[in-house]
């Protein structure tokens, strides 16, 4: 401690400095050993993605083979009623040829964007608000429990007679479902902060925005995140509600459209594409959470 | 300090604060039974300013809760805590620096992060900061780990993370509760000198809570031994080794052994 030379950890590491072999510090051919045969690790991941792409593809198969025109050969379900991968993978090309997929894509993709931004940011400024003013929570949150107890589909034709057929009641539905998701895990994260942790700031001098920013915000983090990763799924289903109710735009008009011509390839080939969105917009919020929540993820490492 | 230190220039000599513990008692509920209990009564206790007083005692006697008063985070239930004159527990007492006993890092915050935060809080300018950052860092031996979570650390080494946090911001009152409780021999009694060494120079005040009575011997002007159920005052003892102390020398004495003995056999008639 008074000669910061002299402790045991650079004490430690001047004695034994790292084999020129090895490129980890302090290592023996054993640790090397080891930690190249980590390879074991990568092949039991390898074998976990070669099983699962099987899997996959043998239910695909199963799904082509057993679906069809009825009276064919193997054919247990009527293409009427479930219509084969392939038959899916044209609807989506006829789209594409009609110039329709991309921009059905857009459209939904806008509409699930901006409601989730603007339901996720008012839920997180109402979360912190009423979590960390005490009193504000108390009288705000059994009128909150009871507008979340209203059914938001209820809402619909109210926010149609409100804003149209266009995308202003379609973001109402996404902003109201997405909105209380997001308040309720960022109060919870808000009331879960270490007051311990608190103490220690506010020892320290910490103004109210100084225990914000620095220990009640990174805190909630982990809740606010998982409040995101519960809702993703939910705007997506919001937007495709709103479309398939009232709309000449979207997927979930595409949808619609199909299964109201009895294309049942079509509504199959609609669902494939939301499933592929919801998958990319997952992927979208795992990525902010592995960048905010580096000090988590390192933990497992 | 033999490391060239970053200290702005009024730290070097200042006197710690005076803390007075005048007729103080603290009852908390017990969840349990819903019912209320003594966690520690009658506490009358002057600390002059710069004097080093350890307080001893067994688990659960209010050694933890008599910090947490002097750092104004609760006040007393009758009696009053006073900080240079003036009465906390309403306020945070924002002059001391408490090393708590859990070692309450911030997850998220690397431990560079976390021994920059009170410069932060403080508005320090940056390259300031990050010199006085590293040196503090530097003084508890943990040159190299600044990019580690406390996740990361072992045990020791977040204890050691702590009295870095603290110690970076030189408040003129130093808390600390069981601060070298998880290190090993070697790097205790290097802290223990390190911790004196300080202290010499600065003159501030410290009240550091320990399970060990040796070292609440060897360090301090005053032991302050607390007994339980209640949990009080059953004994005060003056230490009058001659400072700057040899803390090696010190230990085989004759003396030092009368005074642990004596102090010994009242802790013993406490458990
Ligand atoms: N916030 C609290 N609420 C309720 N009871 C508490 C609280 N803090 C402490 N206590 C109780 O008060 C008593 C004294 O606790 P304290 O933490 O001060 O003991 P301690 O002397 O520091 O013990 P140790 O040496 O084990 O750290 C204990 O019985 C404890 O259970
Ligand atoms: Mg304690």
């Amino acid at each position: 401690m008074t000669e910061p030379t002299t402790t045991s950890e650079s004490r430690a590491a001047s004695q034994s400095p790292p084999s020129p072999a090895s490129k980890i510090e302090h290592s023996t051919p054993e640790i090397d050993r080891a930690i190249a045969a980590m390879g074991g690790l990568g092949w039991r991941r390898y074998k976990v993605q070669m099983t699962r792409t099987v899997v996959i593809i043998g239910l695909l198969l199963a799904w082509q083979v057993f679906s069809g025109r009825p009276g064919d050969r193997f054919v247990l379900v009527d293409e009427f009623y479930v219509s084969e991968p392939t038959a899916m993978v044209e609807a989506i090309v006829a789209w594409w040829e009609q110039d329709l997929l991309v921009s059905s894509i857009l459209v939904t993709l806008q509409v699930t964007l901006l409601g989730f931004a603007v339901g996720a940011l008012l839920g997180m400024i109402t979360g912190f608000l009423f979590g960390t003013v005490e009193f504000l929570g108390r009288v705000m949150s059994p009128i909150m429990a009871a507008l979340y107890a209203i059914p938001r589909l209820a809402l619909i034709p109210l926010f149609l007679l409100w804003f149209g057929l266009g995308i202003g009641s379609k973001l109402a539905l996404v902003i109201t479902v997405i909105f209380f998701l997001v308040y309720y895990n960022t109060h919870s994260g808000v009331k879960d902060v270490d007051q311990e942790l608190v103490d220690v700031l506010k020892v320290m001098q910490a103004s109210r925005w100084d225990v914000l920013r620095k220990v009640t915000i990174p805190s909630a983090m982990t809740w606010i995140i998982a409040g995101l990763h519960i809702s993703v799924p939910y705007a997506l289903v919001g937007a495709v509600t709103g479309e398939m109710i009232a709309s000449n735009r979207g997927m979930g008009y595409l949808i619609i459209r199909a299964s109201s011509q009895f294309n049942t390839a079509g509504v199959f080939g609609g669902i494939l594409v939301l499933m592929i969105l919801a998958l990319g917009l997952a992927g979208v919020v795992s990525l902010l959470e592995r960048r905010l929540l580096r000090w988590k993820v390192k933990n497992r490492e | 300090m033999s490391a060239p230190v970053v200290t702005p220039p009024d730290s070097v000599v200042r006197t710690g604060g005076a803390v007075s513990f005048q007729g103080v008692s603290k009852v908390f509920m017990d969840p349990a039974k819903s019912s209320h209990f003594v966690a520690v009564r009658d506490i009358d206790l002057e600390i002059p300013r710069g004097r080093f007083v350890s307080v001893v005692g067994p688990s659960g006697c209010g050694k933890s809760t008599l910090l947490n008063m002097t750092a104004g985070l609760f006040a007393p239930t009758t009696g009053q805590v006073l900080y240079n004159g003036t009465k906390v527990g309403t306020t945070v007492n924002t002059e001391v620096g408490y090393i708590t006993q859990a070692d309450n890092l911030l997850p998220w915050r690397t431990l560079r992060g976390n021994v920059l935060l009170a410069l932060e809080i403080r508005g320090v300018p940056k390259k300031e900061r990050e010199d006085r950052a590293r040196d503090a860092i530097a003084r508890v031996g943990l040159t190299g780990f600044e990019d580690r979570f406390p996740s990361q650390l072992s045990g020791g080494m977040r204890k050691r993370a702590g009295l870095a946090r603290t110690l970076v911001y030189e408040p003129e009152t130093l808390l600390m509760d069981e601060p070298f409780g998880a290190l090993d021999a070697m790097m205790r009694a290097t802290m223990q000198a390190d911790l004196l060494h300080l202290w010499e120079r600065d003159q501030r005040t410290v009240i550091f809570v320990t399970h060990d009575l040796e070292e609440a011997i060897l360090l301090a002007d005053q032991v302050v031994v607390f007994g339980t159920k209640p949990g009080r005052i059953i004994h005060t003892e003056d230490v009058e080794f001659e400072r700057p102390r040899d803390l090696h020398e010190i230990r085989r004495t004759p003396e030092f052994t009368a005074v642990w003995e004596r102090l010994w056999r009242l802790i013993e008639g406490e458990m």
